[in-house]
């Protein structure tokens, strides 16, 4: 199913209460990033630094490397997603391990790593609420910082076999059965939100404490990321974490901000991946390497907050997503850039100024086949005498034919009447 | 310093006058006035296991998270209030996987 | 000051009589406008649907030689800004215009009637005509200014999910943020909804008869001339 009818069932079920939810957070995204006087300075700054890095990836690759092997980091670099989940499986396999405890990171679920290591005998256990609710339910994720947004309490409720549903009782209850988690699990996988080149250090910024839980308990840590993760230096590292929770929650920060260097009782490995993305660098979609995941473009875009996360059926839906989905897959994905108004408030609330509505406009050349009708009417109407004639025609034309053509918006609307004369009708 | 205090406590984060019976007590290097959050260098287990965590730390503050960037030297954790989520039906909860409590004690003089 | 009018194809079509009104509005301020009898389509209708187009390129050929080209659809003037083109500096929006160039306001002080004015996208959002409530910038609304008179706006800048091909594709989430567009509107008890983009108001209205709303809507070139013909 496309976009259009799974927002339709989605919006049906679910719309009105999603799309209010969704935008409270936007509203509290906007008190909390009008409170930071010097946000738009931010925004630049933000975007020249993410600019400079994905100019010289490959210098920077290399320093953080350099860097994260003298801090006593273990480093792979994984061509495509199946080196990336051979490597983390080769990882356990040394150890022996039989569970994994996995936090929030949108690079395994673009790998398909819970899959490949379930196939191979080991338990993976998502540990971020919101993921453990959606894995529970056999769902992905449908929001890249909110995994369970589409969810209610009812449904939390009912795939913990609880009666009661008050959300504190669930979460608590939640965290009960995932200690024993932690405490019996043999490695701990996270993503990182941004590696330091100049230090060789990883940040990890969550609110839950998973992702910490899984890096300090386990004897082995595996960071899975993506290259286009690196900021140069801690300096400009400053400028994201002032910028990441604000516009993700509008939380002035995350509960924890972490940044792992050695580990001390036990081994730490990153594995960068690469997954197309250096090939990406290569084409006029590079810009989308700058995004940082903050999810602001999903939370605010008002198609998505209306249709849900899975209509875009894409590990990271949205406009980003939109924008993400079809380099991975032209044919399956063609319609996201068109679910999209154009309304650009996507690139008004991204950090790293993503220039959306070209990217988006640029997207829906890419995956439009030429089409014979679409061509001769373009070049018919560089002439007014064929637009004339044209505007004749649907004149001529009875109202029945076209609203049936336009059937998409006749359906929930009326049709226009089209008056008999045009201003310009030389 | 209240501008600090107001930010902690909008984490969900305390301000403690002596150390309560039964929390896990470390060390925090500084403060970040905009947000709250303190910054611990031991990166401790116990710091997330435990149900109540309690941080002593000198009356020493940034204004931002780009000033506080120039004082790491080493890994650690900003820590912000206690450990919470909004998965559930976006309700505010305490005690997601970490601390339910999390507060500060400021180092006595000065 | 060689001014030209241009008359986006689907005002032409669909409604001629904001093209009527909009060059009235500019003649009133003695200015010599021209209507470019060769213009056709600025190509947005092609742009956005993702085939390739030269029409921006005809568009340009056509209006280049005039020292501001005024238009009555923000969605063609930031269709025609975000090319570079000789032309894409010197075309504007309607109020914009009115606001930037002629520096004129308040021309609807004493409208008897409540307006609500829709923020369109390509207005607040291409254009910058207001400030969009995303970014962290002083508040400001030039159509405002330029309307001088009490205004009511939605509680949500948001979309009102007219986005051209958008409403042909997905009508049904098309249909509800227009619904819910109007239901914030309305909420506020205009007489009145007004906007520089036609499309989103025709969309509006389409919702509009079809649910059967009792609300009068109209494109901001009417309300602006009914009020500077009172004053002749
Ligand atoms: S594209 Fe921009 S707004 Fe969207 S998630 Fe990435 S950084 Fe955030």
């Amino acid at each position: 199913m496309k976009h259009y009818e799974l927002a339709i069932n989605f919006y049906k079920q679910k719309g009105p209460r999603h799309d209010k939810a969704l935008w409270a957070i936007r509203q509290k995204r906007d008190k909390a990033i009008k409170e930071v006087d010097e946000w738009e300075e931010l925004r630049e700054k933000a975007s020249k630094i993410k600019d400079e890095v994905i100019n010289n990836l490959q210098d920077y690759v290399k320093e953080f490397i350099k860097n994260a092997k003298k801090e006593g980091i273990e480093l792979f670099f994984a061509k495509d997603a199946k080196e990336h989940n051979e490597i983390v499986f080769d990882l356990l396999k040394e150890i022996n391990a039989k569970k994994v405890v996995k936090s929030k990171s949108m690079l395994t679920e673009e790998c398909g790593l819970n899959e490949f290591l379930e196939k191979r005998g080991i338990e993976v256990i998502d540990t971020d609420l919101g993921e453990r609710i959606v894995q529970l339910r056999g769902e992905k994720p449908s929001h890249i910082v909110l995994p369970a947004i589409h969810t209610t309490k009812e449904e939390v409720a009912e795939i913990l076999g609880e009666s009661n549903t008050d959300p504190t009782y669930l979460t608590h209850k939640m965290r009960e059965l995932l200690r024993n988690e932690f405490l019996s699990a043999d490695a701990g996988i996270s993503g990182a939100n941004f590696l330091v080149a100049d230090k060789g250090w990883a940040v990890v910024c969550t609110n839950e404490g998973n992702a910490d839980l899984g890096a300090v308990l386990p004897k082995l840590h595996i960071i899975s990321v993506g290259v286009e993760k690196i900021v140069p230096s801690m300096r400009d590292l400053g400028v994201f974490l002032r910028m990441l929770a604000r516009n993700a929650t509008g939380q002035k920060i995350t509960t924890y901000t972490s940044i792992f260097g050695r580990k001390e009782n036990g081994k730490r490995v990153i594995v960068l991946v690469d997954n197309g993305r250096f090939e990406r660098l290569n084409t006029e979609f590079k810009e989308t390497l700058k995004c940082i995941r903050c999810s602001a473009c999903l939370t605010t875009c008002p198609v998505f907050r209306r249709s849900g996360g899975h209509a875009y059926r894409y590990v990271i839906p949205g406009p980003i997503g939109s924008l993400l989905a079809p380099l991975n897959n032209k044919e399956e994905y063609s319609d996201l850039p068109f679910a999209c108004t154009l309304c650009n408030s996507c690139e008004m609330v991204c950090p790293v100024k993503i220039p959306f509505s070209k990217q988006l406009v640029k997207m829906r050349e890419y995956v439009t086949k030429d089409d014979f009708a679409f061509k001769f009417i373009e070049t018919s109407l560089h002439s007014p005498f064929a637009f004339k004639l044209f505007s004749k025609i649907i004149r001529l034309t009875p109202k029945s034919i076209l609203k049936k053509a336009l059937n998409e918006w006749s359906k929930y609307k009326e049709f226009p009447t089209i008056p008999p004369k045009r201003f310009i009708d030389g | 310093m209240d501008e600090f205090i107001k930010n902690l406590r909008l984490a969900g984060g305390e301000v403690l006058e002596e150390i309560p019976d039964g929390w896990y007590v470390t060390q925090a290097e500084f403060g970040v006035v905009e947000n709250g959050t303190v910054w611990v260098r031991e990166y401790k287990k116990e710091l997330f296991l435990s149900e109540k965590v309690a941080v002593k730390m000198p009356k020493k503050f940034v204004k931002t998270m780009q000033e506080a960037m120039e004082l790491i030297n080493s890994p650690g954790v900003f820590i912000s209030g206690p450990s919470k989520t909004a998965d559930v039906e976006s309700f505010l909860v305490f005690g997601a996987h970490g601390p339910v409590r999390f507060g500060i004690i400021f180092d006595k003089g000065l | 000051m060689k001014i030209a009018l241009h008359v986006p194809c689907y005002i032409n079509e669909l409604n001629p009589e904001i093209a009527k009104k909009t060059l009235l509005i500019l003649r009133h301020f003695n200015l010599d406008v021209k209507v470019p009898k060769e213009q056709t389509c600025c190509g947005q209708p092609f742009i956005n649907s993702g085939h390739p187009t030269t029409l921006p390129q005809k568009f340009n050929e056509v209006f280049k030689n005039y020292d501001y080209v005024v238009s009555p659809s923000s969605s063609c003037v930031s269709t025609i800004r975000s090319q570079t083109l000789e032309v894409s500096k010197k075309m504007f929006e309607l109020c914009e215009f009115l606001h930037d160039v002629l520096k004129v306001k308040n021309i609807a002080k004493n409208y008897p009637k409540k307006i609500a004015l829709h923020n369109s996208c390509h207005s607040l959002r291409h254009l910058f005509e207001g400030s969009p409530s995303e970014l962290n910038i002083p508040y400001f609304n030039k159509i405002k200014e330029v309307l001088g008179c009490e205004i009511i706006e939605a509680s949500r800048d948001e979309c009102c999910g007219f986005g051209g091909v958008f409403s042909l594709k997905e009508g049904f989430i098309s249909y509800v943020m227009g619904r819910n567009k109007l239901d914030d509107l309305l909420n506020k008890n205009p007489d009145v909804i007004t906007g520089v983009d036609f499309s989103c108001l025709m969309h509006l209205e389409s919702i509009a008869k079809k649910d059967g709303d009792n609300i009068e809507i109209k494109h901001i070139s009417e309300i602006l001339w009914e009020c500077l013909d009172e004053t002749l």
